[in-house]
């Protein structure tokens, strides 16, 4: 604890949940609710905190600091079972850490005039110092325990703010499925935290340098599992379709989660746990055939969508797929390049997004020639690939008719448990909902 | 003796909790309370504290004494029939302890335990409470504690069969814990929602407890406490709710959350904590929960991250169904008074603190399996 850059990171991960906290019992205890000012300024200071822990990380590291991991305590220990507190310090964290911490400091200074008068307003705040802390621990954590912790806040204030505008049926609906695939593919992250721990001793990043010593199928069933979290987190098919629905929430969020941060959250967890990638060919190979397939998918229904928001979100799901494929051969600095470029410009653009029409009338209507590739392809086949990418491949359908049988399951199943327990009630109540009437 | 108190103090909280809905009391019933207050904290006082077997004997007769005065403020047949075999149960166990047959106790414990936090396919007692009478069933979160800990200690006197059986138990739990999820899935009420989710937490706390049959009695701690602080708040928000515009159903929009803001986030926080969000209490009883499980079959460990996540799922369509969508009929009604709010702040609170410094539980847990 004596290393000065732990309380750097203590406090850039911990500000804006603390500022959470006060703020949400401030609104559970008073009666009174706190003033949108009163909001802006704790959450503000949260994030003001964050950043300057980031940056303060930031310093040290480049001033010298050694990589490596910080071992700061356990957050439970029985007898040699501990879940460790561990920070990361190397280029990649540094730079993820600084990235999440300023672009979460801009979103919320464009939201302080952007929401003005809004009812959500403190809900906004605090969820987005919720999302803070999330995505810091996802940056400096050094243990898949951290990091999980850190992956699921930003999945919960990702879902709740993509139902911010409750009082119509498709945010909230947007929000459930959003959180559904999140969910199905934290699963996958769950069952492969708790697999390294057993198989590996420890749930320390860096102990995955060691994962060759495992067998094939062992090592393969781990980096498929987080394969499967990543193409969750990041929008990757067959994933992808709840990322333009998330363009239902408000414009700062969007720009921050599925522009900047979240939505690259998975692809900086394939970054970490590249030393076990590395060991399984056949995740690599198909990391990197998804990456391009989630790179052609979104570029061409980028191409083919006439809101702005939707053609942002189909470009976002074009970039991450390339980089998918870049971290999938290898190229782990150039995708942290491109993470960090792409991120910061998608960010600019999602928050210029609701100006789109001003700076149109501005600019006056650019002319789209017809792309190179678009000749070569034969006006039959030109037409259905256009009909696909308006129909955005009935992703959606699809997913939906994975899940059917799942609700029909639940639903025998209610329909049978209600008549056993009519079958054995004593009360008035039951004896009347088994009559034949 | 540090476990003693905590628990002494969640156990006569939640005991007190449904107080706090100013519900009309029949004739009687402070007195019913005081006696229960009085036995949850001896049951737990006796059970961590005491050793050899005379502690478990005193903390089984507790648990008779407080299953016997649930059975007395219950209203439905149903609950007085299903508490009454728990009872029954518990009777077993001090019988088995005081005739040195270990054995029996442990398994009588075992169903006691299953019958009072309605482990399926021994559900339809809680169900019935959860539909019926919600303020009981926050009142048996409160006893759970100390039965769960009383289960513990009579491990030591059957360990040979605790650790036979901790892969059966387990794999029980965990088909109860997605039989719980799924029907969550399908409940049409919020009454029912909150059942299903009891009986999902209700199968992760049955396979916590075979777990423990080999030496994971900490999890077992651990997953009893998120189940009694989550499902007591989610309870109680569901109760409050509905003493303000009767029985939900989950058909939606609601429109709620204009109305009742403070219910509306109170309800988000306990379904999110008991689906282990993280910095909560549920987050780290689960990663626990899992590890016991792992080593005693890795499928049983994946369906129960199964049954979360589709818990989790339920959670927020009724989450959405209930307080979401355009405006609902105006109402008279108030959002939660100052009474309603310090119990939801204290919940709050527990499970917050348990879940950032969770060694305040998992410490002295650890010394009581020593």
């Amino acid at each position: 604890m004596h290393d000065p850059i732990v309380p750097a990171m203590l406090v850039s991960a911990f500000g804006p949940g603390l500022a959470a906290l006060v703020i949400g019992l401030w609104a559970v205890l008073s009666p009174r609710r706190p003033t949108e000012q009163t909001v802006s300024r704790v959450v503000g200071v949260g994030l003001a905190l964050s950043l300057l822990g980031a940056v303060a990380a930031a310093g040290l590291y480049i001033g010298g600091h050694p990589a490596g991991e910080i071992h700061v305590g356990d957050w439970v220990r029985i007898g040699d079972y501990a879940v460790p507190i561990v920070f990361l310090v190397d280029g990649v964290t540094v730079a993820f850490g600084v990235l999440s911490a300023v672009t979460s400091a801009l979103a919320a200074r464009f939201s302080r005039t952007y929401l003005h008068k809004e009812a959500g307003y403190l809900r906004f705040f605090v969820l987005l110092a919720l999302f803070a802390t999330g995505a810091q621990l996802i940056s400096f954590a050094g243990a898949f325990d951290l990091l999980f912790a850190g992956w699921e806040l930003v999945g919960v204030s990702s879902a709740l703010l993509i139902g911010f505008f409750h009082e119509r049926q498709e945010p909230v609906r947007s929000s459930l499925r959003a959180f559904a695939t999140y969910r199905a593919c934290d699963v996958a992250f769950f069952i492969a935290i708790v697999a390294i721990h057993e198989l590996l001793g420890t749930t320390r990043l860096s102990v995955l340098s060691t994962s060759a010593s495992l067998p094939e199928w062992e090592r393969a069933l781990v980096a498929g599992l987080l394969l499967v979290a990543a193409f969750g987190k990041s929008a990757q098919l067959p994933f992808s379709s709840w990322l333009p629905r998330a363009m239902e929430g408000p414009t700062p969020s969007s720009a921050l989660f599925y522009g900047a941060v979240s939505v690259h959250a998975g692809l900086y967890l394939l970054l970490r746990v590249w030393p076990l990638l590395d060991t399984v060919p056949v995740v690599e190979v198909i990391a990197a055939i998804v990456g391009v397939a989630t790179a052609i998918y979104g570029g061409l229904v980028a191409r083919v969508k006439t809101d702005a928001k939707g053609a942002l979100a189909h470009a976002t799901l074009a970039q991450t797929g390339l980089i998918l494929a870049e971290i999938a051969l290898g190229f782990s600095t150039v995708a942290l390049v491109h993470i960090v470029g792409h991120a910061l410009l998608r960010l600019w653009q999602y928050l210029r997004a609701p100006n789109t029409l001003h700076d149109a009338h501005h600019r006056g209507h650019a002319h789209h020639d017809e792309a190179w590739w678009q000749r070569l392809l034969p006006a039959p086949w030109s037409t259905r690939v256009f009909a696909a990418a308006m129909q955005r491949l009935r992703l959606d359908e699809r997913l939906d008719a994975v899940v059917a049988p799942l609700f029909a399951v639940a639903r025998a199943l209610e329909r049978g448990d209600r008549r056993l327990r009519a079958a054995v009630s004593l009360d008035e109540v039951e004896r009347t909902d088994r009559s034949p009437r | 003796m540090s476990l003693a108190i905590l628990l002494a103090v969640i156990g006569a909280a939640l005991t007190l909790l449904p107080l706090a809905l100013g519900m009309p009391a029949p004739r009687g019933d402070s007195a019913r309370r005081a006696g229960l207050v009085v036995a949850v904290a001896t049951g737990v006082v006796a059970a961590t504290t005491w050793s050899g077997s005379g502690g478990v004997v005193v903390a089984a007769i507790a648990a008779v004494a407080a299953l016997l005065l649930h059975t007395l403020g219950a209203t439905s047949r149903d609950a007085r029939l299903w508490l009454g075999l728990a009872a029954v149960a518990v009777v077993v166990v001090v019988i088995g302890m005081v005739t040195g047959r270990g054995d029996v106790a442990f398994v009588a414990s075992l169903v006691a335990l299953a019958l009072r936090v309605g482990v399926a396919p021994l559900h339809a007692g809680v169900f019935a409470i959860a539909e019926r009478q919600p303020a009981l069933l926050i009142e048996l979160f409160g006893s759970a504690l100390g039965a769960v800990v009383l289960h513990l200690r009579l491990i030591d006197g059957a360990s040979v069969l605790a650790r036979d059986v901790a892969v059966p138990v387990v794999v029980i739990g965990a088909a109860a814990t997605l039989l719980g999820a799924l029907l969550a899935l399908a409940k049409t009420t919020l009454r029912g929602l909150w059942a299903a989710s009891v009986g999902m937490h209700a199968g992760m706390l049955l396979a916590a407890v075979g777990a423990a049959g080999r030496g994971h009695d900490v999890a077992a701690v651990l997953v009893v406490v998120t189940l009694a602080l989550g499902m007591a708040g989610f309870g109680f928000v569901v109760a409050a709710l509905e003493a303000r515009v009767g029985r939900v159903t989950l058909t939606g929009p609601g429109g709620r959350v204009r109305a009742f803001p403070t219910l509306t986030a109170a309800f988000a926080f306990f379904a999110a904590a008991g689906v282990g969000l993280p910095g909560t209490a549920g987050f780290i009883a689960d990663d626990l929960l899992l590890h016991a499980l792992w080593e005693e079959g890795p499928v049983a460990a994946a369906i129960v991250v199964v049954a979360s996540a589709t818990l989790a799922i339920s959670l927020l369509r009724g989450y959405g169904a209930v307080f979401l969508g355009p405006p609902g009929p105006r109402t008279v009604a108030r959002d939660l008074d100052g009474r309603e709010r310090l119990v939801v702040a204290a919940l709050v609170l527990a499970l917050v603190v348990i879940g950032v410094l969770p060694m305040i539980v998992v410490g002295p847990a650890s010394a009581l399996s020593d």
